[in-house]
């Protein structure tokens, strides 16, 4: 709102007070006839909330600023790597919005005045936001592990940002042959997409398998002790990959300390180098750089939040949803930024009708594949207590479960990525 | 008189203990379940009744009937929010 809107607001509230009349409704109500929405990432989040925001203010003029048309999601990545399914299956994209009239702009934005919303984009365009929904995802740490960084990395691929590292990866799982060790790391928490690293291990497993190349090993290098469905993914290694995965925790020095990436060895925590065929170091992460550059990220590198709408907490009318904010209970997953998007849509929506704030209920179930027919999967439902974000309930599938129901599971995985794109891409 | 009319028009609309305005419970439902009319092989509610999905809501949170992703989430729904989804996403009365 600019200053003479808001003088303009006074004014007339002074007015309103003075006729006795009821203010609850015009004090919420920004005097703007069409507020100027925009929202920084068309991943899972970004995309929700723009298309959610359409719906509920079709008058507002409604800007969503990505740079890339099309990109791998980062759900079904690690089966489009052991390729359970190809890569152009999950191929997305932002395109499919500006049919609802939304203003999608192909830059990537470099910088935020969070104080003015005032956001600038790489070519130096500035755009003025009454609210700014910022969704913009993860960045890799590349100051935490020795020798590991964006172009080393190239050679030890993350595939964890839906960019080309997925195909090059890919190539590297095909050209293995019997024998081989691959190392993939996972890191501390927390981070993008938490059964990520085990549901990687286990279609490799499963991909090594159906090509017979039965003499491979496959190290999960772990920063921490314990991980998401954890003995549901080591009751599936024994059932379906005997020998195939060692999980090497915190505990036993799992932590990847330094790589050598051009010799492909890993210098372990536990004091060991290993010598691999193939290694995916996933980083640890934070809030992507723009949320940085928007002084929206505390000492943890992410981004705290009022959790009844996803508020910045550190500035008003910025919103921050998806991997990016601090939103724990829930995990770093597609489902939770979804379901923030709509969250602080109807939040967004509420403030300018000046009707009440939403009622905050966010959903997410993650599923993950260890293999084709085998899947299994953890949710909750989350709502505000105590004006903390907590558990109202969750579970996971249950540990001792007939192969009906991993089949089952599987096929629900893959209908809910289908769904999920499709609410979220159109 | 005509302000009476608007009054209770207003009380009545107060009254009816749900409404289909969207809420953020509601709206996570189509990341699963998808769109009305689309193919799954998740169980669909579309095409149930009001009163049948609020029975097989309030059994997935007893515990009365099984499932996989449901019940985890039906055990945190209260009987107001049960009655919202069932209303919002239940087939009109023919």
């Amino acid at each position: 709102m600019t200053p003479p809107d808001r003088r303009r607001r006074a004014l007339l509230l002074a007015g309103l007070s003075v006729a006795g009349l009821p203010l609850a409704a015009w004090a919420l109500k920004p005097v703007r006839e069409r507020p100027r929405l925009i929202i920084v990432g068309g991943g899972f989040g970004g995309a929700a909330c723009a298309r959610q925001l359409r719906y509920l203010m079709p008058a507002a003029d409604i800007t969503l600023v990505e740079p890339r048309a099309q990109f791998f999601t980062g759900p079904s990545t690690n089966a489009a790597l052991a390729s359970v399914c190809a890569e152009g299956d999950i191929v997305r994209g932002p395109a499919a919005l500006e049919a609802l009239g939304i203003r999608w702009i192909r830059e990537a934005a470099t910088a935020l005045d969070p104080v003015a919303r005032r956001l600038r984009l790489a070519s130096g365009t500035v755009l003025d936001a009454d609210r700014v929904v910022l969704s913009p995802g993860v960045a890799m740490r590349w100051d935490r592990i020795a020798g590991l960084d964006a172009t080393t990395s190239e050679r030890m691929p993350h595939a964890w940002l839906g960019d080309a590292q997925v195909s090059r990866l890919r190539e590297r799982i095909e050209s293995l042959r019997d024998g081989a060790t691959i190392a993939i790391s996972a890191p501390a928490n927390p981070y993008r997409c938490p059964p990520g690293p085990y549901e990687r291990a286990s279609l490799l497993a499963w991909r090594l398998s159906a090509r017979r190349l039965k003499r491979c090993k496959i190290l999960l290098l772990d920063a921490k002790d314990d991980f998401t469905k954890r003995a549901l993914f080591q009751v599936g290694w024994d059932t379906l990959y005997p020998g195939m995965v060692e999980w090497v925790p915190h505990a036993k020095g799992g932590e990847v300390l330094e790589v050598d990436a051009r010799r492909n060895t890993l210098r372990l925590q536990n004091g060991s180098r290993l010598r691999v065929d193939l290694a995916s170091v996933v980083p640890p992460q934070r809030a992507a750089d723009i949320a940085v550059a928007g002084d929206l990220v505390d000492e943890s590198g992410w981004c705290p939040v009022n959790p009844a709408s996803f508020e910045s907490t550190r500035h008003a009318g910025i919103h921050v949803i998806g991997d990016a904010c601090i939103a724990q209970p829930m995990p770093k997953s597609a489902f939770s930024a979804n379901s923030q998007a709509k969250l602080v849509a109807l939040a967004i929506a509420a403030q300018f009708a000046g009707g009440p704030a939403p009622v905050p209920r966010l959903v997410n179930t993650c599923y993950s594949l260890l293999a084709p027919d085998y899947g299994i999967s953890v949710g909750g439902l989350y709502g505000v207590v105590s004006d903390r974000l907590s558990t109202l309930n969750d579970g996971m599938s249950p540990l001792g479960a007939a192969r009906e129901l991993r089949a089952r599971e599987a096929a629900y995985a893959h209908e809910w990525y289908e769904q999920i794109t499709r609410d979220t891409f159109g | 008189m005509h302000r009476l009319a608007v009054l209770a028009l207003a009380c009545l609309l107060l009254a009816t203990p749900t409404t289909r305005a969207q809420d953020s419970l509601s709206l996570s439902c189509a990341v699963c379940h998808g769109a009305r009319n689309a193919p799954s092989t998740v169980p669909s509610f579309y095409g149930m009744s009001t009163a049948q999905i609020e029975s097989a809501l309030r059994d997935f949170r007893s515990g009365a009937r099984e499932g996989t992703a449901m019940p985890r989430l039906a055990k945190a729904m209260s009987d107001d929010e049960i009655r919202a989804l069932a209303y919002e996403f239940g087939a009109p009365v023919r």
